[in-house]
């Protein structure tokens, strides 16, 4: 254990501590507020995720099924929050209690829709990530290390990819393939990892013809081992910052197409459904908590990502300042 | 130039042939693998029988093997439809009739029109909303992008940062519907819904009708244009030229207008044509929120009721229209900055 440490914090002589970059890196985001409130936001996302099913006891409510009591017998519109509950925030957790409302004019339970809402847009968000950020480290590592026409062709494909329209492709292709999890996330992926992709490959072409690489070759190392051991380790930073931003990106796009009630089986409860549930015939004129709680869960979750992500680009790479 | 223009417009046409045919196998053997659905079934109606298949099959040629049916798309799409087609799908009626059944990206499915015809009556929406919005978003992004990169770190430029970041976050849709419960709903300054054509003589229906979902789709691209405006001004602000002309006693704001703002704007304007495949998408989601019937909500509409022929149509013509778009702009850009078409 000691050893350990002796070996992360090098005492120099006359008590100087050297400090590794990416010890430095976690020094600098200590003191980013905004990094920091946003890594909080996230921590407390997951837990409301993971509680889906205590709600669903407490409240009485089961996931996905209509309640008689969560519709106005009058006005037949989505009862509001607060209703059911006749002690007030007292009776926050007691049985048949709509702490936020119904989500449709089903009578579904606001809460418990948000908290499985999260859930999706979490786990979509992470596993398309990891596909997008693999598929961009392979395309856009080889591309900028082979180079010559492997780089040209790849980076011809990034351009292609990027100017095409994802909602138009994605709506067009989920006609085909019929909605489904796995569908929305590959799509997803294939039209986000030429942006990470493009900066892996920029990363790359710079550090290939510096002289660590040419040492390490002129010592006999293998291509394979020259990327997996001295090229990505300089990767990490950008890894990093575009993990962050890419969940944003997946979790925004994945609100979108389900807003336009495509990709996401119905049973599937997604956050961009339910503000699409609080358009039709203009509930949301009558109604607007119906869209403004997906709503503003959807931008703070994306907001607190992009902004973990600047807030690591920052940290990671200080000259480069605040890079808007 | 001329060699160069050739090779754009060969790459250009490669990368539609590749769509082409990536639609047709969707529309094609996926759709039939996936979701059990073949187009004849679609297009034969409610509970048709086996026969009425058959006979779509045939009108449709689908009974054709996949290559030939991909082929024939092909050429249809090139050259027109064929005689044998016309002969087949209108029998007996003039070519005039004809066209307005079949076109070069097929007949739909839903409505007993051609899909271009659908397109080229969709298209004008989309295309006003996409230059009153392109309009609204460089209003507004280029002063504030030029205006940050003066003053790097003011209170300004970090006012700018968190504007780019949450218009960034921003789900237009989302926007859009507060937009209309609050402004148009509450306050009435903006019509609820809808689209009205434009007339020369009174063009106010066609604008007020148009502002608001334009100006919520310019904000979202304003935050990226912000972003891209300041860093590209950072950069020239700090070349060589910009301290020629200041140390000649040229004023400040000449200095930032016409040495380094004209300097900056090739990439902008670069961007800016790139950006029309990335309008088409945002406005899938405008006009749908703001009931406008441009070619994004006839896409939505035409995937939801299974009529492939439009899905497939607005995705090859939308195609289409962004590889032009993009030789447009490397021409632009090739005119402007010779080494480009050396490379």
């Amino acid at each position: 254990m000691a050893a350990v440490e002796e070996h992360q914090d090098l005492h120099v002589d006359g008590g100087v501590v050297a400090r590794t970059p990416l010890r430095l890196a976690a020094e600098r985001l200590r003191h980013d507020y905004v990094a920091l409130g946003s890594v909080l936001f996230i921590a407390l996302l997951v837990l409301f995720a993971l509680a889906g099913t205590v709600f669903e006891s407490w409240t009485g409510h089961p996931l996905n099924r209509s309640n008689a009591s969560g519709v106005d017998d009058y006005t037949l519109l989505p009862v509001g929050p607060m209703v059911g509950c006749p002690d007030g925030l007292a009776s926050v957790g007691e049985k048949h209690c709509f702490v936020l409302g119904a989500s449709n004019s089903l009578g579904y339970d606001m809460l418990v829709q948000l908290s499985f809402g999260a859930r999706t847009s979490l786990i979509i968000g992470v596993v398309a990530t990891l596909l997008t950020v693999v598929a961009a480290l392979l395309l856009g590592v080889v591309a900028g290390y082979v180079g010559g026409w492997t780089d040209t062709a790849i980076a011809r494909l990034m351009d292609v990819v990027a100017a095409f329209p994802f909602l138009l492709f994605a709506v067009a292709a989920s006609v085909a393939f019929g909605p489904s999890l796995w569908f929305v996330i590959i799509i997803i992926a294939f039209f986000s990892w030429f942006y990470p992709g493009r900066i892996f490959r920029g990363e790359v072409l710079a550090l290939r013809d510096r002289e660590f690489v040419t040492a390490a070759r002129m010592l006999g190392a293998s291509n394979t081992r020259i990327v997996l051991r001295h090229l990505m380790p300089q990767l990490i930073g950008p890894i990093t910052v575009y993990t962050s931003l890419s969940i944003a990106g997946a979790i925004a796009a994945e609100a979108a197409l389900s807003y336009l009630g495509f990709g996401l089986p119905l049973e599937i409860p997604s956050w961009g459904r339910m503000i699409s549930d609080a358009v039709p015939g203009g509930l949301y004129i009558n109604a607007p908590f119906l869209m403004i709680f997906p709503g503003t869960l959807l931008i703070l979750t994306v907001l607190a990502f992009n902004l973990l992500g600047d807030g690591l680009r920052d940290a990671l790479d200080p000259r480069g300042g605040t890079q808007l | 130039m001329i060699r160069f223009l050739i090779r754009r417009i060969l790459g250009g046409a490669f990368v539609v042939l590749v769509v082409t045919l990536a639609v047709f196998v969707l529309f094609g053997p996926v759709l039939t693998w996936k979701s059990n659905i073949t187009p004849a079934r679609l297009y034969a109606g409610k509970s048709p029988t086996a026969k009425d298949i058959e006979q779509v099959k045939t009108l449709l040629g689908l009974d054709q093997p996949y290559y030939v049916q991909y082929a024939y798309g092909l050429r249809r799409l090139v050259l027109g439809p064929s005689q044998d087609e016309r002969d087949r799908v209108c029998p007996g009626s003039t070519a005039e009739e004809c066209d307005q059944l079949l076109g070069r990206f097929g007949s739909s499915f839903a409505k007993q029109r051609s899909v271009d015809s659908l397109i080229a009556a969709r298209f004008p929406v989309t295309l006003s909303l996409a230059i009153v919005s392109a309009l609204i978003w460089l209003l507004i992004s280029i002063p504030i992008g030029v205006l940050s990169a003066i003053r790097p770190r003011s209170l300004g430029d970090r006012m700018a940062t968190v504007f780019v970041l949450i218009g960034q976050s921003l789900p237009v849709y989302y926007i859009g519907l507060l937009a209309i419960y609050f402004l148009s709903y509450r306050l009435g300054l903006f019509p609820l819904s809808g689209y009205e054509s434009f007339a020369i003589t009174n063009p106010w229906p066609w604008l007020s009708h148009l502002l608001l979902p334009a100006l919520v789709l310019a904000l979202a691209f304003a935050a990226l244009y912000v972003r891209i405006t300041r860093s590209q001004m950072l950069d020239t602000l700090s070349e060589d030229y910009v301290r020629t002309a200041r140390a000649k006693g040229a004023s400040e704001p000449r200095v930032v207008v016409r040495h380094a703002l004209r300097n900056a704007m090739l990439p902008i304007v670069t961007m800016f044509g790139l950006d029309l495949g990335l309008l088409l998408g945002g406005a899938i989601l405008i006009e749908v929120t703001f009931g406008l019937q441009g070619l994004g909500a006839l896409a939505v509409e035409a995937a939801k009721r299974l009529d492939v022929p439009t899905t497939a149509g607005i995705v090859l013509f939308s195609a289409i229209l962004i590889v032009a778009a993009n030789i447009v702009v490397d021409l632009v850009c090739a005119s402007l900055d010779p080494r480009i078409r050396l490379e």
